[in-house]
């Protein structure tokens, strides 16, 4: 195992290449500041978990968006691969969360998953793509989020103090930053319940 | 013939309880309706029971993934959960329930009892009801299809139950030991794309057994096809028989008997 | 903390001792221009009369209100909660005609039930959800509600919680009962529409995948099977789509009502307590502008639902309290306000607010008192019971909150932590807002010459080409691309399913439950039947003339599966414009006095029914978009014996044809006149007598077992029907326009074959049952127009004995199924068949 604890940054934020898209903050981040008082998080720890599917796999949430896209007039996406984000806030060690991540939120059969600090496996490792991360909003019940929670203590680990889930895109192929807007607004989020970060990778 | 216990495993966001539990009465069984809460808490006993049937719905609103976070809770009673399907007695998983027990490891049965398959998003990425037609393995040693047609209907209702395998050697061994018990198919009885197989399952797997033939999965729902009246086209029909689905049930309580 | 809540904040009082803190203005001393712009920057959405009933009754009382108390006004008051624009004295000028009606709701819905007195009407208008007798033993819960607003700003999430909402309202009525059936009837724009849309508007497509994802989710994991409901599209729903969400159960007939005793403990279960959704009453009565804020549009937690519904239910089968309500609009305010009312003779709540249970920790106590958090619901528990109902909940993962008590004082009196938050008389709560009388004015759109010569079609290839482009419109297309994601099947009952005939996708008018899981009766094959009509293309005409229309296809609907229309009962839903507008409330009126005209016609009582006014949309260039007022009649009624059920799909060739119901010139407001874009006459007026008659004969030959299918004309006509039996069997047809019974002013194939007179219904009858047929539709105008032949093929022969339409049922049924997936998915793009 080789996770490392990391209570600050995520893997989402080292993917940040301070892009126009890179300067919406994650609404959530700033609450996990809050709670340590000036940047710093003292007890409770920050993860993220992103599960995604595996090559060879139908990625069949990706395959559905590809074919609305022609519908939104936007023709130059070669494929869209879908992965759910987990974040997860908690007295929980870096050990527990690949632990967590491999029992409980990935399926062994067809998914892959990745931590802040795992390295990183086949699904996650494609071409230059955008990346568009669709969280909701901290004032939106997030039900997923409390089973996660459930899970996490039927399993034993420590009772995080909140979950939080979002999606995550990866758009490969040739789409200019007008389409990824009209995309971004038309089909992958709603501003009234999501906020969104969109970065060119 | 005394009506067998039989254990109809029930929690948040099971919702095939009541119609699961109506099967098995007219099939002639005792069903009791359980959260599982009563079973981890040790209120009820797993073995106080001659049948186990774990129903359709949303457990925990499959969230993570379906049957995901019910399998994850039951964890630490699959062990005991594995010796009562080794026991012999019948063990039947619907929709819902058999995402429970390939999660779990119940199913395909493996020495290990590690998870070697799953239950995935529909190819078409949306949930369908539809009535299918299956064709059932007559080789196969399960308790449940005795005396039943290679061909019946029944409806499916999921949107996770693309069925997968860890690995081309565990579809091998599912066909060797006769496992695999019902196969989508169309009119003329032969695997054809969507809409007959309504998920895209490998293989157009729509349940599967142990090979002893006790312990059953199956996405399509059984439950639902009690009398003639359930069938989309008993309008139809001037002759039509009782509700195929009965005869699982049926079946289940005949073995136990 | 956001700078918004702290902002909030700033106006808490610390207790209504020190009041002059609170508000901008004082109150008690506040003009007429304050109160108006402290209304507007709360965001109470109350009106001028409304704001000085208020002033007034604090002086009374001597002091300044609380935060708390104006906003439990505002709640209890707003348009969602009281329908005040529906059971205002509304003054109507039609021309020269001036009639006043004191209360527009009790004078026309209401007073039509009151008359007709049917002894199997439990509880209606009341309670949560209509309530009407099933089998002695049983009785059925139907409500039918809107969630318009929060699913144009978030189309999935609101149509979850409209989902929710509904299913909380039939869980909430009397002592709960279990829901059995969901219903969703949508109105969008069509989805193909690619001019601009308004700031703050979401493209119809997306708004109707997102609303059609939310009822599927929320329903499926509930796990009550959504098997009936309807689409209308018109460009005129683009700013405000219309989302009906309906909700039918089953209760023992002991839990019909409730029985509050003061002393009762008040006790919140679900979900806690979030800033999500404060404002959402008020909201729904205020018009969209494109600013709308987060906090009144949540997403569903379906799962939390189900275990307050498992609890519930069987707590309510152990006695464990002695009344339930939903919290839905208005929060633990409304809830806790509607059950003060009936504890005891004069009412009466004490509650103690710092006792519940939130998801932050951050609320205003006002905030708490009125957020619209999902999920939650309030019961009345005798304390002796309050334990073992706890441990129940707790069993199901279901929280709980005792909240206080019911009292007799004739007072709401809320605290927190000990200080005073609202300490009100339940009487002005309840009674005292202010009545306006309101204008109502019809003026008859311009007379359309009657449909001329040139309107027909010119050359015999026409009428193909026109039945084609019927039934590829999307009024009229297959909706199997949204039935088939709804598990309409779950609880096992349901017998006659939304989608019919050899290849399971044919359209059923209606849907038949037979709930044996429920009852655990299966000796009884006794069943409940849901069926709707909708149709605003005529009410852009005549709102009368619709409103009938309304009434009789959903009637009819449930007839064509075999239901007792002497039984059925009906829900009304109102979606209409601004009602400031006297022509907008001159369409109201006319449709309101149709319901009336219509359920005494037909002796079918309205049960329950809600309303939706401001539905409009101002855009950025200050254009306003209003839509056609919209009436939903919803009907439901009991199955004598399902085993004689009948579905819409031809069962084998060789059998008579019977076409029942007179067929006339009305073609106003038909899809033919929108193939010809101009209006086409007449709107199709229903003749309550005969219709009555037609209809209740109608009934006694299904239950004779005397029809082997039958089906309902409605949109398109005769030959829309037609194709849709004949594909929908895979049996062909043969039909002969002369033989259509028809009023003198017919005279040619188009008006035969698409006209859209009302109580019209097409049969196949068994060739040895024809005579007994016969027998009992005596006195009905029904003649035998053809026969289902071999030939997989919808042949017409026209008047002068030619043919005029021989088209393969394939070709008809691809036509049919093609449009909700070309217009939702994009595939193949092809042309819908219509020159343009």
């Amino acid at each position: 195992m080789n996770a490392r604890r990391n209570g600050k940054t995520s893997v989402i934020e080292n993917d940040k290449p301070g892009g126009p898209g890179a300067a919406v903050p994650v609404a959530r981040t700033s609450t996990s500041r809050e709670g340590g008082g000036g940047g710093h998080v003292a007890r409770a720890s920050v993860y993220r978990v992103e599960i995604a599917t595996k090559f060879g796999m139908v990625d069949a949430p990706g395959a559905a968006l590809m074919d609305q896209l022609p519908l939104l007039g936007i023709h130059g996406v070669r494929e869209i691969r879908v992965s759910s984000l987990y974040e997860i806030r908690g007295p929980i060690s870096a050990n527990q969360i690949g632990q967590l991540s491999r029992e409980l939120l990935s399926d062994p059969i067809t998914q892959e998953f990745r931590t802040d600090s795992s390295t990183p496996s086949p699904a996650f490792l494609v071409g230059p793509h955008w990346r568009v991360e669709v969280w909701l909003k901290p004032t939106v019940t997030d039900p997923v989020g409390e089973s996660v929670c459930k899970a996490i203590r039927d399993l034993g680990l420590p009772s995080p103090e909140r979950v939080r889930t979002g999606t995550a895109y990866r758009l490969l192929g040739r789409l200019p930053k007008n389409q990824m807007d009209r995309l971004l607004g038309g089909l992958l989020s709603n501003p009234v319940i999501h906020t969104t970060n969109v970065t060119q990778l | 013939m005394k009506a067998p216990a039989t254990l109809i495993l029930r929690t948040a966001g099971t919702n095939c309880d009541l119609e699961t539990a109506a099967a098995f009465k007219m099939a002639g069984a005792a069903p009791a309706l359980a959260h599982v809460n009563e079973l981890l808490s040790g209120k009820i006993r797993l073995f106080d029971y001659a049948i186990l049937a774990i129903p359709g719905g949303f457990s925990y609103g499959d969230d993570i993934s379906a049957g995901r976070v019910l399998a994850n809770e039951l964890r630490r009673h699959f062990k005991e959960l594995r010796s009562f399907v080794r026991s012999g007695r019948p063990v039947i998983g619907i929709c819902n329930g058999f995402q429970v027990l390939v999660k779990g490891g119940v199913l395909p049965q493996t020495p290990s009892g590690e998870q070697v398959a799953s239950l995935a998003f529909n190819d078409s990425n949306r949930f369908e009801a539809r009535w299918v037609r299956l064709r059932i393995n007559l080789q196969s040693q399960s308790l449940f299809t005795r005396g039943l047609p290679e061909i019946i209907e029944l409806p499916v209702a999921h949107g996770e139950g693309k069925f997968v395998v860890k690995s081309p050697k565990i579809l091998e061994m599912l066909k060797k030991s006769r496992s695999i018990l019902m196969q989508y198919v169309n009119e003329e009885g032969k695997f054809a794309g969507y809409p007959y197989n309504p998920n895209g399952s490998l293989f157009n797997i729509a349940a599967i057994t142990n090979p002893e033939g006790n312990c059953l999965g199956i996405m399509p729902h059984p439950e639902r096809y009690l009398t003639r009246y359930h069938h989309p086209n008993w309008t139809r029909q001037t002759f039509c028989k009782e509700g195929i689905g009965l005869e699982l049930f049926r079946n289940a309580v005949k073995y136990v008997n | 903390m956001s700078t918004a809540s702290k902002q909030r904040d700033r106006v808490l009082p610390a207790s209504p001792q020190s009041p002059a803190r609170v508000w901008e203005t004082p109150w008690l001393t506040a003009g007429p221009q304050a109160l108006s712009s402290m209304n507007k920057s709360h965001g109470w959405s109350l009106d001028e009369a409304e704001l000085r009933a208020i002033q007034a009754y604090f002086k009374s009382q001597g002091r300044e209100p609380t935060r708390a108390e104006i906003e439990t006004v505002a709640q209890t008051w707003s348009e969602h909660c009281k329908h005040k624009t529906f059971t205002s004295p509304v003054l109507y000028r039609d021309g020269k005609t001036r009639k006043l009606y004191k209360n527009l709701l009790a004078d026309t819905v209401m007073a039509a039930t009151r008359t007709l007195n049917k002894p199997w009407c439990l509880s209606v208008f009341r309670d949560n959800a209509g309530v009407v007798d099933f089998d002695g033993k049983w009785a059925i819960a139907f409500k039918v509600e809107t969630h318009n607003h929060p699913c144009a700003v978030e189309p999935y999430g609101g149509a979850e919680t409209g989902v929710g909402g509904v299913i909380r309202d039939v869980l909430g009525v009397g002592l709960g009962a279990k829901p059995i059936l969901n219903t969703d009837i949508f109105c969008f724009c069509p989805p193909d529409r690619e001019d601009s849309l308004p700031n703050g508007v979401l493209h119809p497509r997306r708004t109707m995948t997102g609303v059609v994802s939310g009822v599927r989710d929320y329903g499926n994991r509930l796990g009550i099977p959504t098997a009936a409901g309807a689409i209308w599209f018109d460009p005129a729903y683009r700013c405000n789509p219309l989302v009906f969400v309906g909700s039918l159960g089953l209760m023992p007939r002991s839990a019909v009502d409730k029985r509050i005793r003061p002393g009762d403990i008040i006790l919140a279960i679900g979900g806690r307590t979030g800033r999500d959704g404060i404002h959402g009453a008020t909201f729904s009565s205020a018009e969209l502008d494109g600013g709308a804020g987060a906090s009144v549009v949540q997403i569903g937690h379906a799962i939390m639902e189900k275990r307050v519904l498992d609890g519930l239910l069987a707590a309510r089968d152990k006695g464990l309290y002695r009344a339930v309500t939903d919290c839905g609009a208005g929060g633990f305010s409304s809830a806790v306000g509607e059950l003060a009312a009936d504890s005891g003779p004069r009412g009466g709540a004490c509650v103690r607010l710092e006792r519940s249970l939130l998801k932050a920790t951050d609320l205003a106590p006002w905030e708490i008192w009125v957020s619209e958090s999902q999920e939650r619901m309030v019961l009345a528990v005798p304390p002796n019971n309050l334990k073992t109902l706890v441990a129940r909940f707790n069993s199901e993962g279901v929280e709980c909150s005792v909240l206080g008590e019911f009292t007799d004082t004739g007072r709401l009196v809320v605290t927190h932590d000990g200080r005073p938050l609202v300490d009100m008389d339940l009487r002005f709560l309840h009674k005292g807002v202010p009545v306006r009388q309101r204008l109502a004015v019809w003026k008859d759109p311009p007379r359309t010459a009657p449909s001329k010569r040139t309107d027909r079609a010119k050359h015999k290839g026409e009428l193909s080409k026109i039945l084609t482009w019927m039934l590829a419109h999307p009024n009229v297309c297959s909706r199997e691309w949204v039935i088939r994601q709804y598990d309409h099947e779950v609880q096992g009952g349901t017998v006659i399913k939304p989608l019919q005939g050899l290849c399971h996708d044919g359209p059923g008018d209606g849907c038949v439950l037979w709930p044996v899981a429920v009852t655990g009766n299966s000796e009884s094959y006794r069943g409940i039947a849901v069926s709707h009509g909708l149709n605003p293309e005529y009410g852009k005409i005549d709102p009368y003339a619709m409103a009938l229309y309304c009434v009789d296809e959903a009637l009819s609907n449930l007839a064509c599966v075999g239901a007792d229309v002497t039984r059925a009962a009906l829900l009304d839903n109102f979606c209409w414009g601004n009602p400031q507008d006297p022509e907008v409330m001159g369409s109201l009126v006319r449709a309101a006095q149709g319901c009336h005209d219509a359920a005494l016609g037909f002796s079918a009582p309205f049960i329950s029914g809600k309303d939706s006014f401001y539905n409009e949309y101002t855009d950025n260039h200050g254009a306003r978009h209003q839509i056609p007022g919209t009436l939903l009649v919803s009907a439901v009624a009991p199955v004598p014996d399902i085993r004689k059920c009948m579905t819409m799909d031809f069962k084998s060739s060789g059998n008579p044809l019977y076409l029942v119901g007179w067929t006339s010139e009305e073609l106003g407001g038909s899809l033919f006149s929108l193939w010809r874009r101009r209006p086409a006459g007449a709107v199709p007026r229903v003749e309550l007598r005969s219709a009555k008659d037609t209809l209740w004969a109608l009934c006694t030959a299904a239950q004779k077992g005397l029809m082997l299918t039958a089906h309902n004309l409605a949109e398109g006509g005769l030959a829309v029907a037609a194709a849709e039996m004949a594909f929908s069997g895979e049996v062909g047809a043969h039909l002969e326009c002369e033989r259509v019974v028809r009023t003198k002013d017919v005279a040619d194939e188009t008006t035969i074959l698409f006209s859209e007179s009302p109580s019209r219904f097409l049969l196949e009858v068994d060739p040895a049952k024809e005579k007994a047929f016969l027998t009992a539709m005596k006195g009905v105008p029904v003649s035998r127009v053809g026969a289902t032949i071999a030939n997989p093929v919808l042949r017409v022969i026209g008047l002068d004995g030619t043919a005029v339409m021989e088209e393969g049922l394939a070709s008809l049924k691809a036509a049919w199924q093609g449009t909700l997936p070309r217009l939702l998915e994009g595939r193949t793009r092809q042309s819908s068949g219509r020159g343009s």
